[in-house]
């Protein structure tokens, strides 16, 4: 199926100059990166009819369905969640539990965000959670920001724990076969240390506001939590629904279903059990997001086909088989540095060719397995550097307008640069120590 | 066992489809799970395999047509022609449904019937909404007839492709055959229409006063994107011209056409991504998946196993087995897998000694008139549904048993009688 051409020639040099072209037009943003990736791939899949190394059949065997169907799955089922107000009762409960208190404030609902975002997307969980935290905020007299900031890191670093909690945990986990225990075992760790470390170099930075003392605390206990759940019979509903998917995802690999069939599944049969009105949920579908990854997939699918990733592979190999250690920490911290200023979801869509090439070029596995969780630690945490590195940020940003202190790139790097700092150390510690000990191998 | 299961579950999928009780889609999604879940569990099908089941072909060709349609739709293109072509008819409805079904019918002999379809609904729709009249008869003959003039071609219509390479079969060879046969069907069907929906064929709309006041050309927001937007599709028909000699799949055309239009006209992409109906891709792939599913449980090969021994029967009774049994298998599976799996059926008839000829003209007229049958019968059909459903007129599943499937069982009357005449003549041998 594959045709292997050798380096140099025309083939070669027109998917690179096609693919190089694409990704810079994604990269400035100049115009929607949809349109750009789609333009890309179709260019892709014209030169490689013409020149005769890749067509639209082979482009089709490139997209990864799996994880177009995860995403698609997830987010349907997130949308029918949404509807409920399942998310803002529990977020107005911990709320309450914290009596206003900043300092346990902060913590709960960093760490209610967090768990939500292993589950859902990042950016439905800080649309539900924002605005409500907002609210609390102006109840209690309190400044929203220190609020907003940290929860949309904590989202981000939420999302690092699971196979569905980021579309690049997503993408890894398609293209090296791990499942869903493979990333709890290996990545949630990680995460729930990068957590603690960095709600410590929180309080650092925000020491002074969280001694504060909240006004009309008993305002914020006096508000009625059910209120907020719309549709209390449906939320019960899709918790039994989320409840059975997350079982399923637990013992997928051991039922021999893919991840992709468990998400398609739950939307099935939250779909089945909720009757929501089908086009407004599939209008709340990110199809935009889902086009985009189709086409990165041609585009990068192109690449394979002419030979290019193999060389680069090749490179790498010789790095890798060298040194373990140091190909894991350089993968780490270089799709730590890039994802802080390009899409994480380009990158990896990108790299994961290559990382499965080393396996075919013999590269033994346990040198390998350390190298896809260094670039899913380096991917997901990456964007938290920079106030455009995830898109939990950027909605948490304009949904920050409304307040009198909207997040600006200065108010963003305070929290953010240290977030990442903490991350990608924290995460190299656990890479290091995975790989002497043994246990990412 | 396992041929049983999975007919099981298709069964189940296309009686929950059926009965209306949960929308379509949420039917073949759940279908769709059901079968892979089985299938693993079984071990006859897998995520994989029904990814290799979809037809990403028409998938792509829906999803490209529709984003050039959502590029087109705010610009006020579609009621532009809207307010100028209920102006021509003066507000007959009659001469309206002529225009558009006849219109409809002829541009499907050359493009897709998806394609045809996607582009004429919405300005129908407008149409209607201009007049003050029900969008519906005019949705459904438009649908009904894209399917019957895409049988007259050997680019009409994806079987015809499939059978013409199987077969040997020229582009003249497909006019000269079947061409009077779809003439007829058309002319019968255009007589019978305006019977079947003669309350709102004959009715003097109530919009007539307004018609005269409406400017088209207020209607047209954006002119400039409009006429960018010509290009684009002039573009991309031209391109479905000459697909097959460059090598370009349809769906890789259209898609070609939407990059274009994406890239000209710089869209706010969330908005065009909104009007694409999603619902329609998403029933298509749990379709694609469930029926994939019944053809690696082997139960497509049973059928194709017993269609063996018609070889025995004599050309005339297989070539009439062979019309009805597709046109009620592509009624209810799409025409394309169905078409695929009755290829070596045929060819096996040959290696028997029959003259295949009539057989596979028979499997054409069937596959291609059988769709219009159900409301899920052809591509077309359940996007001019989705059409209706987003306008106060959705099209019932009962609307369309009435009216359209006695189209269907008549076009397979005239299509025995054509293929009895052409055997008989020695003109199908």
């Amino acid at each position: 199926m594959e045709t292997e051409l050798s380096a140099g020639s025309v083939e070669l040099w027109a998917a690179l100059g096609v693919f190089l072209a694409a990704y810079i037009l994604i990269f400035t943003e100049r115009i929607h990166r949809t349109i750009a990736a789609l333009i890309g791939a179709v260019a892709m899949v014209l030169v490689g009819t013409f020149l005769g190394f890749y067509d639209q059949s082979a482009a089709l065997a490139s997209i990864d369905f799996g994880t177009l169907f995860l995403v698609v799955g997830m987010m349907v089922m997130v949308a029918i969640l949404e509807g409920t107000g399942a998310t803002q009762y529990l977020a107005i409960k911990i709320a309450q539990a914290s009596r206003g208190r900043p300092f346990l404030l902060l913590a709960g609902l960093g760490a209610f965000t967090a768990g939500a975002s292993a589950f859902l997307d990042n950016v439905t969980t800080m649309v539900l959670i924002a605005p409500l935290t907002i609210s609390i905020a102006d109840i209690l007299d309190l400044s929203p920001l220190p609020f907003l900031t940290t929860e949309a890191a904590f989202a981000v670093m939420g999302g690092l724990a699971t196979l569905v909690g980021d579309p690049a945990n997503i993408i890894i986990g398609s293209g090296s076969g791990f499942g869903f225990v493979d990333f709890l075992v290996h990545l949630a760790p990680v995460a729930a240390a990068v957590w603690l470390g960095s709600l410590a170099v929180f309080l650092l930075i925000f020491r002074d506001f969280v001694r504060k003392r909240p006004k009309n605390v008993e305002k914020l206990m006096g508000i009625d939590a059910r209120k907020a759940l719309e549709d209390p019979a449906g939320a019960r509903r899709m918790g039994l629904v989320l409840g059975a998917v997350i079982l399923l995802y637990l013992a997928h690999q051991w039922l021999g279903l893919e991840p992709a069939t468990v998400a398609m599944l739950g939307a099935a049969l939250a779909l089945v059990v909720a009757r929501p009105d089908v086009r407004r949920i599939f209008s709340e579908v990110e199809w935009s997001a889902v086009f985009f990854y189709g086409a990165l997939f041609v585009l990068v699918g192109g690449l394979e086909h002419v030979g290019v990733l193999k060389e680069f592979a090749l490179v790498f190999q010789r790095f890798a088989a060298g040194n373990v250690l140091i190909a894991s920490v350089i993968l780490l911290w270089g799709a730590g540095i890039l994802s802080a200023v390009v899409d994480n979801v380009a990158l990896v869509i990108a790299l994961v060719p290559v990382l499965q090439r080393l396996s075919n070029l013999g590269l033994p596995p346990e040198h390998l397995t350390p190298l896809w969780w260094s670039l899913a630690i380096g991917a997901v945490l990456g964007g938290l550097a920079t106030p455009i590195g995830s898109s939990a940020t950027v909605v948490t940003i304009s949904i920050s307008e409304r307040t009198e202190t909207p997040i600006d790139a200065r108010r963003w790097m305070a929290v953010g640069v240290p977030a990442w700092f903490v991350g990608l150390s924290l995460g190299t510690l656990f890479v290091v120590w995975g790989v002497l000990s043994g246990f990412y191998a | 066992m396992i041929p049983v299961v999975a007919s099981v579950i298709f069964l189940a999928t296309y009686a929950l489809i059926f009965s209306g009780r949960v929308h379509r889609t949420i039917a073949a999604l759940a279908g769709a799970v059901a079968m892979i879940a089985t299938g693993i569990g079984l071990g006859f099908y897998d995520f994989d395999l029904a990814m290799e089941a979809v037809d990403f072909n028409t998938v792509g060709l829906l999803l490209g047509m529709m984003t050039i349609v959502g590029i087109i739709q705010p610009t006020g293109a579609f009621q532009y022609f809207a307010i100028r072509l209920s102006r021509m008819s003066r507000g007959r409805p009659w001469l309206l449904f002529l225009g558009l079904s006849w219109f409809t019918a002829l541009v499907s002999t050359v493009l897709d019937n998806v394609t045809t379809v996607v582009i004429v609904a919405p300005v129908t729709v407008s149409i209607a909404e201009v007049l003050g009249v029900n969008p519906v008869p005019f949705l459904l003959g438009e649908a009904v007839l894209s399917n019957i003039g895409g049988v007259a071609t050997l680019v009409g219509d994806p079987p015809n492709i499939i059978i013409g390479s199987a077969a040997g079969f020229s582009f003249n060879a497909f006019l000269t055959h079947l061409g009077p046969v779809v003439l007829t069907v058309l002319l019968v069907s255009t007589a019978l229409f305006p019977f079947f929906f003669r309350r709102e064929l004959w009715k003097r709309p109530e919009n007539l006063e307004n018609l005269e006041r409406l400017d088209a050309r207020r209607a047209l927001v954006d002119p400039a994107t409009m006429r960018k937007m010509f290009w684009v599709l002039g573009f991309t028909v031209l391109l479905y011209f000459v697909h097959e000699p460059l090598h370009l799949p349809p769906g890789l055309v259209a898609l070609i056409g939407a990059a274009l239009g994406l890239l000209w006209v710089r869209p706010k992409v969330e908005e065009v991504m909104n009007l694409i109906h999603w619902d329609v891709l998403l029933f298509f792939i749990g379709l694609f998946v469930v029926v994939g599913g019944l053809e690696s449980a082997g139960v497509l090969g049973l059928i194709s196993q017993g269609l063996g021994s018609l070889a025995r029967s004599g050309v005339f009774i297989a070539a009439v087995v062979i019309l009805w049994l597709s046109a009620f298998m592509s009624a209810v599976v799409d025409n394309i897998p169905f078409t695929i799996a009755m290829v070596p059926v045929i060819k096996g008839l040959a290696t028997q000694g029959m003259v295949v000829e009539p057989v596979w003209w028979a499997l054409a007229l069937g596959v291609g008139f059988g769709g219009n049958a159900t409301p899920i019968g052809a591509t077309a059909n359940v996007v001019v549904i989705s059409v209706s459903e987003r306008t106060p007129y959705p099209i019932s599943y009962r609307r369309w048993v009435s009216s359209a499937t006695p189209v269907a069982f008549l076009s397979c009357v005239l299509g025995t009688v054509f293929l009895i005449l052409g055997i008989e003549t020695g003109w199908f041998l």
